[in-house]
């Protein structure tokens, strides 16, 4: 295709480049994690780390959140997959795009929805595993949708048909057909909002309150404010290991379960037109409308609200100094801004090269395909943990261009994720094509293939743009001075502080981002066109 | 302009599989050639290492006298039509055709007359602005070839060019191909494992299979004197006998039914196509020959039914096949 000298040249900086970024960014911070864990203590200290009461306690918790968050959020999230992906009914489109909303909005901005929630209906749900859990659906439900109403929607219907027809009734048709081929699918799904729950930092952090601690909450408490680095790098371990092997074993399953190169026929949707589909559809709707509804509705009421009745007080607010807080809100949010814009044009750079790395690196490319995926499965407290482990040293820590440098590195996967497919999906032929009508590699690039991928560099940096907008389990570690405040973070400050008239800044700062990401999302879902699939 | 094309005892290995093995070939300016084999034969590797996009484990690739080794594939001067048409799905009708013009740097009113003029004479004149997403099957493969006319190069190499069309439309664009090349006097080399469409475009005719050349001419010298069995199978040749330790060819037009022909055969099978019947029969009866018990397919005007007796005519003797490689005695 191109002089076997270039090609390799390139093959080499397309590999290399990317490798030497994760190298620094992730592979080394996490190793520092490690070896904090393991250093200066013997085996005892480690044991008597992981068989501490405290401990174990945080451990059931973890879990038993993650679990109970991931089955409420199936319980919820698959009657709305089934109705979205069997009706056929006006404004379809609009539900789709509701449920999908939570799912974009950074974890402050979620936390502070219930929290209105909570507080306008007078519950008294502060502190509380329910509220967490609330939380988590609420976030989370996005996930179920998308990924199983997707395949749902691209199950053959014929399947079904042929087994109505071989005498099955419609009960055992879809038993015998649609269950074995769903059922994996709906596991998946439910994995990955455990895994979310299990990792989960924000609202974890704003709901729950120190009695409500995770792994998470707790490797941050003791690596900020207690500063026992051992105790946090154990508690890092513990969490990676469990990830990491859910992962590994959820790629196992999928891989020996999940045929997903058969979702060419499109299912029939049926219209609602006989009382109990419309009253079913209707219930369903109704679910989905309390569930992602309210709190959004929550928040926006509540940010409007102020002493007498509705007005931009705390709007206008946020534009004041406040001593709580090192720059006033508008300022974090104008830094959030900036700081998403450096982590979506390092993301996208960084991303295009390690996408052609691993669309033709061979087996490189799939090692550093690996690699990246790393910052998506490991929590972005680890992550940052790792950075202030790694960077003390070199007084990197410090520098104001961590923190975009390090959302950059949690947005990677998300670019990689959308312009890998995109570079794949070249057909050879086409640059075939091209150099024998004379065309040399580097134009090869420019003119057939960045035409074809722009598209999806611009969805993927918009992602990490939104990503790192929202980004506070990394940020609320390298964030040492008012030049790296950003807004995530003032929200998280502001309403862990009594006082009404905080929490209604709190509200509007996040309105203010959650509006943004959800514009931002609602255009890039557009040019990504309807059937993709989150992540 | 057109070029010759020489190939020089060309050997391309995939690891330990041998593509190419040692082909040599020779195509002088303007002529029109036609590499057939069933596939995996190692007709598209030929394409692609005359391309430069395969390497060369050792031979030599000539056009218009000069070496290609080491020359990348974007400056030999050459023209593909694939078989999936490969059209940039992000460029319009006219962009696709041009490509190759501005790669050469030439200015945009000279681009845009070259690829007005490409365009009518594919019969596709105003169909410029449209994009490629629009177009049939069929336009679509014209499309592709007036992309790889327009540069005018020194070669325009076909890989299987009419594959993906249905009947009708093959036949269109195979004469409207002939047509294009011979009034344009290009050099082509076209590859294809259709016979039939080989016939139709080339004036030589190379048969390769397992990456060596078995035989090459003109259409109507291979048709007539098939050096083996191989080439005769793959010609389309139905009648082929063992005959004493050796395999003779009888073509299907020698053979006609006659009420006291020599050979007596019973009919096992019938189909009425292009507006004859054709038969296929057992041989029953046929002294002084070994043909008995052997399939015998032949045309007729009326159509003897399945089970019916027809006693049959040659008109000339079956021909002897000769050079036969080992491998070949097996009955298929």
């Amino acid at each position: 295709m191109m002089p076997r000298a270039v090609s390799s040249v390139v093959r080499v900086v397309t590999v290399l480049v990317p490798a030497l970024f994760l190298g620094a960014l992730v592979v080394w911070p996490l190793l520092s994690v490690f070896s904090r864990s393991l250093r200066g203590v013997d085996g005892a200290r480690v044991l008597e780390i992981l068989t501490r009461s405290s401990t174990r306690s945080v451990l059931t918790f973890t879990v038993t959140q993650a679990l109970l968050s991931a089955l409420l959020t199936l319980l919820v999230g698959l009657p709305i997959a089934h109705a979205l992906a069997r009706y056929d009914f006006k404004g379809r489109g609009v539900v789709r795009a509701l449920v999908v909303v939570p799912f974009v909005l950074p974890t402050v901005v979620v936390a502070a929805a219930l929290d209105a929630v909570f507080t306008r209906m007078a519950l008294d749900l502060d502190r509380s595993l329910a509220a967490i859990l609330a939380a988590h659906v609420f976030f989370n439900v996005a996930i179920v949708v998308r990924i199983v109403g997707g395949f749902w929607a691209t199950l053959d219907r014929r399947d079904i048909e042929a087994a109505q027809v071989l005498g099955a009734t419609p009960f055992r048709a879809f038993r015998l057909v649609a269950l074995p081929v769903l059922l994996p699918i709906v596991l998946g799904a439910g994995l990955l909002v455990f895994l979310f729950s299990f990792t989960s930092f924000g609202v974890i952090l704003i709901l729950g309150g120190p009695a409500r601690a995770t792994l998470e909450t707790e490797i941050h408490r003791y690596a900020i404010f207690r500063q026992e680095f051992d105790v946090a790098a154990v508690l890092a371990m513990v969490q990676l290991a469990i990830v990491v092997l859910l992962s590994v074993g959820s790629a196992r399953f999928q891989r020996r379960f999940v045929n997903t190169g058969r979702g060419v026929a499109r299912r029939r949707t049926v219209r609602p037109d006989t009382w109990g589909r419309r009253a079913h559809l209707t219930v369903v709707i109704a679910l989905a409308c309390v569930v992602i509804g309210v709190p959004i509705g929550a928040l926006i009421e509540s940010s409007l609200r102020t002493g007498g009745g509705y007005g931009l007080t705390h709007y206008r607010a946020l534009l004041e100094p406040l001593p709580l807080l090192p720059v006033t809100a508008a300022e974090a949010l104008m830094r959030s801004l900036r700081f998403g814009l450096a982590a979506a044009v390092l993301a996208s750079i960084i991303g295009v090269i390690a996408a052609y790395g691993v669309v033709r690196g061979g087996r490189a490319g799939r090692v550093l395909e690996a690699i990246s995926l790393v910052p998506l499965g490991v929590s972005a407290v680890t992550l940052g943990f790792g950075y202030l482990l790694a960077f003390t040293a070199l007084d990197l820590r410090r520098s104001p261009w961590l923190i975009p440098v390090a959302h950059a590195v949690v947005g990677l996967p998300f670019v990689l994720a959308s312009v890998v497919p995109a570079l794949r999906a070249i057909d050879d032929r086409l640059h075939e094509a091209a150099a024998v009508l004379g065309a040399r590699p580097s134009r090869i690039s420019r003119l057939i293939d960045w035409p074809l991928i722009r598209r999806a560099v611009v969805t993927g940096s918009g992602f990490a743009f939104a990503i790192s907008l929202g980004e506070f389990g990394a940020t609320a570690f390298l964030s040492r001075s008012p030049s790296a405040f950003t807004a995530p973070l003032a929200i998280f400050r502001l309403l862990s502080q009594p006082g009404a008239a905080l929490r209604g800044q709190a509200l509007a700062l996040s309105v203010v981002i959650g509006a943004t990401v959800a514009c931002l999302a609602a255009v890039l879902e557009r040019l990504r066109g309807e059937e993709a699939v989150l992540l | 302009m057109s070029q010759r094309l020489l190939i020089d005892n060309v050997r391309v290995r995939y690891g330990e599989a041998v593509a190419l093995d040692g082909v040599s070939l020779d195509v002088s300016a303007g002529a029109v050639v036609a590499v057939v084999g069933p596939s995996g034969c190692g007709k598209s590797t030929l394409l692609r290492c005359i391309a430069g996009l395969e390497p060369l484990a050792s031979g030599r690739v000539e056009l218009g006298g000069r070496d290609l080794a080491g020359v990348p594939t974007h400056e030999r001067d050459l023209g593909l039509m694939f078989q999936d048409h490969a059209l940039f799905p992000h460029l319009s009708v006219s962009a696709n055709v041009s490509f190759g013009l501005s790669m050469q740097g030439r200015s945009a009113a000279e681009q845009r007359a070259r690829s007005e003029e490409l365009l009518d004479l594919v019969g596709l004149g105003g169909f410029g602005d449209r994009s490629v997403g629009s177009l049939s099957g069929g336009e679509a493969q014209r499309v592709a070839l007036a992309r790889a006319l327009a540069p005018s190069p020194g070669l325009l190499m076909l890989d299987e060019p009419l594959g993906s069309l249905d009947r009708v439309l093959r036949e269109q664009l195979t004469a409207d191909l002939r047509r294009l090349v011979r009034e344009l006097g290009i050099t082509a080399l076209h590859v294809t494992h259709d016979q039939a469409e080989a016939f139709a475009l080339a004036d030589h005719i190379v048969v390769l299979r397992e990456g060596r050349i078995e035989q090459q001419g003109p259409p109507e010298a291979l048709w007539r004197s098939p050096v083996n069995r191989f080439v005769a199978e793959f010609l389309g040749h139905p009648n082929l006998w063992r005959f004493g330790g050796a395999f003779v060819l009888a073509p299907i037009t020698t053979i006609s039914v006659a009420a006291d022909g020599e050979i007596i055969a019973t009919v096992e099978d019938r189909e009425f196509a292009e507006g004859q019947h054709r038969l296929i029969g057992r041989v029953d009866e046929a002294p002084d020959t070994d043909l008995v018990g052997q399939r015998i397919v032949f045309r007729s005007d009326v159509g003897p039914a399945i089970g019916d007796r027809v006693g049959l005519h040659l008109s000339a003797p079956p021909r002897a096949l000769e050079g036969m490689s080992p491998g070949d005695t097996s009955e298929s």
